[in-house]
């Protein structure tokens, strides 16, 4: 396979982190769902999020943009900064701007691909020219040859691979700092979800990537570093921890804990 | 899902099969009722439409521009005269509810908090719960006073500043299409707005996000992605609700008056198409004159406007609700191809350059705020003027109210003082007696039917068949009482004139009957579609036949919310006049009726008559009977809701 060889970098912390998260804590109407997460996300380079269902991997991914404030009821302690800003001070929409999103089940709108990225430029009142951003960010997800001929045929005539990529496309026209993803591959094909596979070792170099996944393969494909969420159950009250985070060779090879051990292990078997 | 096939398969012994059989013939003979009302109704309508057409060229009905039925010497029928007073009439309702429809139920799907909007969704619904007699009466007497006395002069104010000659000439006439118009577009808001509401709800969570996510505030993806996805579903909204504003005949008929002249000035007396029908049933003309044959011409031209109007309504909503599942699949199964190489990105990043943007979020999120506004202001217009209508009401009519009043007859006709309403609340009760009677065996028992042993015809062409029924059942429920009282006086009145003895409790029990049919039927299969499948499986696990889950498993397990569908639908038959008046039910009887071959009279049809009376204490008395209908109707409603609420809540144990 032609899979570009991850190279791995290991400079965890050296440069200003891009997100940086102290005592993090998150409850659905009183229900605490992720409990004192103090983590930093290293800029122009790939987290993976890994963990059990429900330890809040989601639920912290959204709140680094913010798309909680949409949940009534969400109720966000401690403190996230977005390279030294604190987030919920910023204007919500400059972190959607600033900080990208893409989910788990492609969400291209049901209009034509051109306009999929076109609106999201209009609406955010884009100055330079909108066909010139549309082609680039197609050009940047290697969607371009593929619908350059059909740009107003319906998104939903995709595939779904070249669904999530248009997503990925739409995200990136905004010129954001940080993308978002969770578990971006985990509704394609194993062949669609290589080549985003492929696209993410690419784009990290330039962007600042958090990708939620539950395939342990790919995390060791694509990130630099990875944290491990775990669920913990106290008197009944179940909330997820970040058990631990680091380069990535180092958490699955040498983690510093039991249960990342077996989590690691009992997955990748 | 379970099919009916392997249903059916476990029929034991050649006994049990039997009654299989029987109970399947049975109830689907049941479910056939609908299409023999449908080919009456055709069959009836077009035989009078025949007659007519023998007397009536056909270019005069549709070129003459006069409407002159009872005159012996001139006599015209030009239907553009009723058809235009019925488009000008609609055409203000459409302009009230679709606005205000379309905000309410963008407000209650995408913003309302949800304790606002569990009280705000029942107090706009109630809306369709409110006799539209009663409705009518208000437009006539409290709203068009209004308008002349308060309203008027200051329009006129306004628009003397710009031309004085034209606003002196400006009245309003005391009947006429502007109140109407106003009144039908108020209460056909619910229709809209819970449309809309469901359209939009329907509307998966991910393209908010999606919009969300690249900064869109909430009216944003509203405007860009939300109302688009939605459109189809609207637009089926605005159809079903003009067919509905076009078959409305109370508030026609009270507040817009019975003019037939050719006119376009809303501020005058109009008579709709609805309205006619209405009164010239009142006159009781011989059923073989060609006064009685117009009534069908324009029961006919009706019928067929309603009909062709839901049918394009309900398809359009059906293939909105498609589309939506058909979006979420991606169509297309290209595999992808893993090996194409990566372009080189590197000159086309563009990471982290904000300044490319317009900074405008202020003015962005405000439009949030605004729309908020609108609708709450919306909201409060609805509420408002049902709280006024209520008020209104009641202080007219409660020092009218006593035990004397419900109990006793009139001592005649003419001394108002001595009014009681008692035969009209007893000759109700009759009425809704008999049509319960025929109704609700029918009802259920053809719900039954369509939805336990039908399930087969949901694949292949027969999922057509059975969307077809749904849009018979749907199309059914919508069409005009006022038609279904021209059915009843054809085919119970007259046809079977041997059995019932003509203009009677039986002839106007059977009419509400058909009316209500539609809405059983309909509550049933809803009720039963909510019974988990898991309760039915249960059933066959105990050795259970087809009939016997049916009628010990899963009948039982529906019966609430079909208690509470029969419910509604004794209030709908509780409240309807205008078939009633059709059929010919009095203004006033001296005697309480003892059987169903009698004359008799109807609350609703009792303030229908007194209402307009220009007798100030005969009015009162009409206002009094409104209280004491709105009443008894409040009561069944909020035990239809009791009785679902408590189902929702034995469902979550
Ligand atoms: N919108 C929500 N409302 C209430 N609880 C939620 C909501 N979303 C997630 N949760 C709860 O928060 C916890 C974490 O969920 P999530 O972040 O989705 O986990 P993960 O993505 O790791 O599987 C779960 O217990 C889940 O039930
Ligand atoms: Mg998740």
């Amino acid at each position: 396979m032609n899979t570009q060889i991850n190279e791995v970098r290991s400079d965890i912390g050296e440069e200003a982190p891009a997100f940086r998260l102290e005592k993090m804590s998150i409850a659905y109407s009183g229900n605490v769902a992720v409990s004192g997460v103090t983590l930093n996300i290293p800029q122009k380079q790939l987290m993976a999020l890994i963990g059990p269902s429900g330890c809040g991997k989601s639920t912290i991914l959204r709140s680094l943009c913010r798309l909680n404030d949409l949940i009534p009821g969400v109720e966000v302690s401690g403190r996230i900064s977005l390279f030294h800003e604190d987030i919920r001070q910023m204007d919500a929409i400059a972190v959607h701007r600033r900080v990208g999103m893409v989910f788990q089940r492609p969400n291209p709108f049901p209009k034509s691909i051109y306009e999929n990225i076109a609106l999201g430029l209009r609406v955010n009142g884009y100055r330079g020219r909108i066909d010139e951003m549309v082609e680039r960010s197609l050009q940047q997800v290697a969607l371009w040859d593929e619908v350059k001929d059909r740009l107003r045929s319906s998104a939903l005539n995709l595939s779904g691979g070249q669904q999530q990529r248009l997503c990925i496309a739409r995200a990136l026209s905004l010129q954001p700092e940080v993308i978002l993803m969770d578990e971006p591959c985990s509704a394609l094909d194993p062949i669609a979800s290589l080549r985003i596979d492929n696209l993410l070792n690419q784009l990290k170099q330039y962007y600042t990537l958090v990708v939620v996944t539950h395939n342990l393969q790919q995390a060791a494909r694509i990130s630099d570093s990875v944290a491990f969420f775990n669920t913990n159950n106290d008197n009944g009250r179940i909330y997820g921890t970040l058990a631990e985070y680091g380069p990535v060779v180092q958490v699955f090879s040498e983690p510093q804990k039991k249960e990342t051990y077996d989590y690691v292990n009992a997955r990748s078997n | 899902m379970t099919t009916s096939q392997d249903r059916s398969s476990r029929g034991s012994s050649s006994g049990q099969s039997l009654v299989e059989l029987t109970s399947r013939f049975f109830l689907g003979g049941l479910a056939f009722v609908p299409t023999l009302i449908v080919l009456a109704l055709v069959g009836l309508m077009g035989y009078e439409c025949f007659l007519f057409f023998n007397e009536v060229s056909f270019g005069d009905f549709l070129t003459a521009t006069e409407w002159t039925p009872q005159f012996e010497e001139n006599r015209n029928f030009g239907i553009q005269v009723l058809l235009v007073s019925t488009l000008i009439v609609s055409g203000i309702a459409l302009l009230i509810a679709v606005p205000i429809g379309i905000v309410i139920g963008i407000y209650l799907a995408e913003y309302a908090p949800s304790r606002l909007r569990v009280v705000v969704k029942p107090v706009i619904e109630s809306l369709t719960g409110i006799p539209t007699i009663v409705l009518g009466y208000f437009a006539y007497l409290t709203i068009s006073p209004v308008l002349a006395d308060r309203v008027l002069p200051q329009v006129r104010n306004l628009i003397g500043l710009f031309n004085q000659e034209f606003a002196d000439s400006l009245s309003l006439a005391p009947f006429n299409g502007l109140c109407a118009g106003l009144v039908i577009g108020l209460i056909s808001v619910p229709v809209v707005s819970s449309l809309v509401e469901n359209g939009i709800r329907n509307i998966p969570d991910r393209l908010r996000e999606g919009s969300a996510a690249l900064g869109m505030t909430k009216f944003e993806t509203l405007l860009h992605v939300l109302l688009p996805a939605a459109l189809p579903a609207i637009v089926g909204a605005v159809i079903l609700v003009t067919s509905r504003i076009f078959g409305e005949t109370m508030i026609a008929a009270v507040a817009g008056g019975a003019e037939t002249v050719l006119r376009f000035n809303p501020l005058e007396s109009m008579s709709t198409m609805s309205a006619y029908i209405l009164n010239a049933s009142l006159a009781t003309p011989s059923l073989d004159s060609i006064e009685f044959r117009s009534i069908f011409a324009v029961g006919a031209v009706l019928f067929l406007t309603t009909l062709v109007l839901n049918t394009a309504g309900n398809i359009t909503e059906a293939i909105y609700r498609q589309q939506v599942i058909a979006d979420q699949v991606a169509k297309v199964r290209v595999a992808d191809n893993p090996y194409v190489a990566l372009p080189d990105i590197r000159s086309l990043i563009v990471a982290g350059q904000q300044d490319g943007f317009r900074q405008s979020s202020a003015v962005r999120r405000s439009l949030d705020w605004v729309f908020q506004g609108i609708s709450l202001i919306s909201v409060f217009l609805v509420a408002a003027f049902l709280v006024w209508m209520l008020g209104d009401a009641f202080l007219k009519g409660y020092q009218q109210l006593s035990w004397a009043f419900l109990t006793s007859l009139p001592a005649s006709a003419r001394d108002s003082e001595q009014l009681g309403i008692a035969a009209p609340i007893v000759g109700s009760l009759w009425l809704m007696a008999v049509a319960f009677a025929f109704a609700v065996p029918v009802g259920v028992g053809a719900g039954m039917f369509l939805e336990e042993y039908l399930p087969r015809l949901r694949y292949g062409w027969a999922r057509k068949v059975n969307a077809g029924i749904e849009i018979l059942m749907a199309n059914l429920a919508a069409v005009p009482s006022i038609v279904y009282g021209l059915l009843g006086v054809e085919l119970f009145v007259r046809l079977l004139a041997g059995v019932t003895q003509g203009r009677t409790i039986l002839s106007g029990g059977l009419t509400l009957a058909v009316v209500i049919l539609p809405l059983l039927i309909i509550a049933t299969r809803s009720a039963l579609r909510d019974v988990p499948n898991s309760l039915r499986r249960a059933g066959y696990a105990v050795g259970m036949s087809s009939w016997q889950v049916i009628f010990f498993v899963t009948l039982p397990a529906a019966f609430p919310s079909i208690f509470s569908g029969i419910i509604l639908a004794l209030s709908t038959a509780l409240g309807e006049t205008s078939a009633l008046v059709a059929i010919g039910a009095k203004a006033f009887v001296s005697f309480l009726p003892e059987n169903v071959l009698q004359e008799f009279m109807a609350l609703p049809v009792q303030i229908y008559f007194w209402a307009t009376s220009p007798d100030p204490v005969t009015q009162k008395n009409g206002a009094a009977t409104i209280v004491v209908l709105a009443g008894i109707l409040l009561f069944l409603n909020v035990v239809a809701l009791l009785l679902r609420s408590g189902r929702s809540k034995l469902s979550r144990l």
